[in-house]
């Protein structure tokens, strides 16, 4: 229930502060002027881009982190296996692929907040032309919502998006392989098993207990008879 | 005109509301979290390892037997066999009283059983798709055919469990009798299918090299990523509206729930999930292969009724339409609910109309 009492925290705190603004903006452009309304909101949601920074700050932040701890995981790392300069320095090479794979990432989400605002723009003049302006904050957020979720499903199913998202995936995987292959590169050197050992005994058991299965599905007599021992 | 029908005191005044609502509905989420979940009796019949088939209203029917009111073996209904997804868990089927296409089912007559595949670990790791379909399912088919007398059942396959499913009545027909198919991916590369697309530019071997099993939270986060807005912010904000009311409040829990209770995926399951459907189309190339055997939809010939959501973003229609006319059925069914994925098990009009249209379905044949 972590991520419903995180999520419900962010919630809170943006649509107060979605409310607030648009508080403002009621109070400052009041009247008749909705195109300058709608000027002050665009100034207020895409250059301020709020949204955006709840929205996606925090998932390019916690590649990037991914990245970070990547690197200094390195130092501990190649003081315990102090022989794989080559495996500290892959580390090093995946990590930085990580940071360019988040700016890619990040800059095709760049314009998402202009592009979601223009689709807000076509709902709310839409709304103008029919008499029926945004009754609450509530159906202000909600109509902003439709509107990044229309602007980012366009961007998603775009092959850029596709293609940069896959390289973020790769460069995260990467890195955490380099970090498996030092540390079992030390394991190794200490004599303790390591996770390529654990696999192969994993492997060897799902084999047997399939053996079993079958086993049992035989009848009696078309099973291997194991010779009795004698006492 | 004015763009917004209301002023700055306004303004302030919801902001005020929302902060309010939104504290009293997080301190009532402290109750509602705990929350119960389930609402059918269901009894262990088969245990394999993790999984375990469960059968449901067996009280009932003892009751009856007790009563001197237990049905002649001749009119017992055919067994009716759910099989889940792996990617959650399957109490969505029976998630409350009020939300339980089990129950539904059971009240339309029919004998429910389900596979419930449990939390892979490590150890898991090398299950792999011929597992899952032909041993797992099949062992579970086989002792319910064993444990009620009958050569075949009938069963229900839920999302990647419909493929499953279809996986299953393809290579071992002998064994169902009828075939349901519900939000069930068959065609993987629709155009309008966004997780598809994005599972083609996977390095699998990779993702399973790195990993061995896939975390559930993974999966989750692709998910979740599909509507970000919708998802991650606006369904948390909507919270606001539900802090008067303790049931709406506890459904949202049970939902909440059942979203990131994500089992861990086997890792070479998974390697050969996504590669044969969502990367090669495996069903629709007429390739696929699970253990050396070729899985040929047109080799189906049970009836199959094909139950899809119209606003489901995660199945597109699309791709659960796919199925008509690939099969060599002579006996094939469509039923569409104006609903998404999950609205499926859960909404209002699907609790109400689903089990009778599928009772009435198994009826009539």
């Amino acid at each position: 229930m972590k991520q419903t009492e995180a999520a419900t925290d962010l919630a809170d705190e943006a649509f107060a502060a979605f409310a607030e603004t648009l508080s403002q903006l009621a109070r400052d452009v009041p009247g008749a002027d909705f195109e300058a309304q709608l000027a002050q909101l665009r100034r207020i949601l895409v250059e301020g881009a709020q949204l955006r920074e709840q929205a996606f700050a925090g998932l390019i932040g916690a590649w990037r982190e991914l990245a970070d701890l990547g690197t200094s995981f390195a130092a501990p790392i190649a003081a315990f296996h102090a022989g794989d300069a080559e495996g500290a320095r892959e580390l090093e090479k995946q990590a930085t692929e990580l940071r360019h794979a988040c700016d890619a990432l990040g800059a095709l989400l760049a314009p998402l907040p202009a592009e979601a605002f223009a689709a807000f723009a076509t709902t709310a003049r839409a709304r103008i032309a029919e008499r029926r302006p945004f009754e609450s904050v509530k159906a202000v957020y909600d109509a902003w919502i439709e509107s990044s979720e229309a602007a980012y499903s366009r961007l998603a199913h775009s092959e850029a998006f596709a293609s940069a998202q896959s390289r973020l995936n790769q460069a995260s995987l990467r890195l955490r392989a380099a970090q498996l292959a030092l540390i079992e590169g030390g394991a190794r050197q200490l004599g303790l098993p390591t996770r390529a050992d654990v696999d192969e005994l994993h492997r060897q058991i799902h084999e047997l207990r399939n053996e079993i299965v079958t086993l049992r599905g035989k009848p009696a007599s078309a099973r291997k008879r194991v010779p009795r021992r004698r006492r | 005109m004015n763009l917004f029908a209301f002023d700055a005191a306004q303004a302030r005044a919801e902001a005020r509301d929302f902060v309010e609502r939104m504290r009293k509905a997080r301190t009532r989420m402290q109750h509602a979290s705990q929350a119960q979940i389930g609402a059918t009796p269901k009894e262990l019949v088969y245990r394999e390892g993790k999984v375990a088939l469960y059968r449901y209203g067996m009280h009932a029917a003892r009751s009856r037997a007790r009563a001197g009111k237990a049905k002649p073996a001749a009119r017992q209904p055919p067994p009716l066999l759910i099989v889940y997804a792996l990617v959650n868990r399957p109490y969505m089927m029976d998630l409350q009283e009020d939300r339980s296409l089990i129950r539904g089912l059971l009240a339309q007559g029919l004998d429910v059983y389900l596979i419930d595949w449990g939390y892979p670990d490590r150890g898991d790791r090398f299950t792999g798709l011929a597992d899952y379909i032909l041993g797992y399912v099949d062992r579970c088919v086989a002792h319910i055919c064993a444990a009620r007398g009958v050569r075949a059942i009938d069963v229900l396959g839920v999302c990647q469990g419909g493929t499953f499913s279809l996986c299953y009545t393809a290579l071992r027909p002998k064994r169902v009798r009828r075939l349901l198919t519900m939000v069930t991916p068959v065609d993987f590369h629709t155009p309008d299918n966004l997780l598809s697309k994005w599972a083609r530019t996977v390095d699998v071997d990779l993702i399973v090299e790195t990993f061995g099993n896939v975390p559930g939270e993974v999966l989750n986060a692709a998910f979740l990523a599909l509507m970000p807005f919708r998802l991650m912010h606006q369904k948390y904000v909507d919270l606001a509206d539900l802090a008067a009311d303790p049931r709406a409040l506890e459904n949202f829990m049970r939902m909440e729930k059942w979203i990131f209770d994500s089992p861990d995926q086997a890792g070479a399951a998974f390697r050969e999930f996504v590669g044969a459907f969502y990367q090669r189309n495996a069903l629709i190339a007429d390739t696929l292969e699970i253990a050396g055997e070729r899985v040929r939809l047109r080799t189906l010939r049970q009836p199959i009724l094909n139950v899809y959501g119209l606003r489901d973003h995660l199945v597109p229609p699309s791709a659960s339409r796919a199925l008509a006319g690939l099969t060599g059925s002579g006996d094939y069914q469509e039923l569409a609910f104006d609903t998404g994925h999950i609205g499926m098990y859960v909404s209002g009009r699907t609790q109400r109309e689903l089990p009778a249209r599928i009772g009435e379905w198994l009826r009539g044949r």
